[in-house]
């Protein structure tokens, strides 16, 4: 890895995480069943992955640096399967079930969104 | 929050976001952050420690992208069946593995 990669991947996880803090703190909604603010995080990184596939991300490797280091440090999974745990803990499992089903079938939503917005545009 | 503090949050994002590229398989990479989140979520930690390793280092390590991306590849070959229990399999094994070491932490402490 060159030194130019490494400053694309540094400077992509840390606008990554800056904006991840920032929705977290900034944006506390409760949509549908539990939607909460780390989700809207996941769903806008779903987004943006959409474009990255639209673009062919793998045949370039500037954009594999961003996917890295941008979306990477951005979205979460670890936070998702806490929400869940959370839910296990409290025997709540019909609400887990939907919650996962939901945050798939949206977070597709938004992938297919980013990825036809510019297929078709 | 502090300077000092995101200082320290970029830091722990920075070493996560190189192992991970280093390890390159999310669902080790998954694995491995779940158990280790539910170890450490039982442990009695500071404010500003529970920030650094939850908030910069296990979600910059951990990768959701990295997993609608897996499940995208699979989508894309038109396998609805290997797509629908892989989504399952993963969510239900990272699951338990955050499970199992919430447990652990318990016993230990």
């Amino acid at each position: 890895m060159d030194f130019g990669s490494i400053c694309i991947i540094l400077f992509g996880s840390t606008f990554g995480l800056i904006l991840r803090i920032f929705i977290q703190n900034n944006f506390k909604k409760k949509i549908g069943f539990d939607i909460q603010n780390i989700s809207l995080v996941n769903f806008l990184s779903s987004f943006l992955l959409g474009i990255l596939v639209a673009f062919n991300f793998m045949n370039n490797t500037k954009l594999i640096l961003f996917y890295g280091g941008f979306l990477g440090s951005f979205s979460t999974f670890s936070s998702f399967i806490y929400q869940l745990f959370f839910l296990f803990q409290q025997k709540k499992f019909l609400r887990l079930f939907f919650h996962y089903i939901e945050v798939i079938i949206i977070s597709f939503f938004f992938f297919y969104l980013g990825y036809f917005l510019i297929k078709f545009f | 929050m502090k300077i000092k503090n995101l200082i320290y949050i970029l830091l722990a994002c920075y070493l996560a976001t190189f192992l991970r590229l280093i390890i390159n398989n999310n669902f080790i990479i998954s694995l491995f952050g779940s158990f280790l989140v539910g170890f450490f979520i039982n442990q009695r930690l500071s404010y500003s420690i529970e920030k650094i390793l939850l908030s910069g280092f296990f979600s910059c390590f951990t990768s959701f992208s990295g997993f609608i991306y897996f499940l995208y590849e699979i989508l894309n070959k038109g396998d609805w069946l290997k797509f629908i229990i892989f989504f399952n399999l993963i969510i239900i094994v990272n699951l338990f593995a955050m499970y199992f070491g919430f447990y652990i932490s318990r016993k230990i402490t």
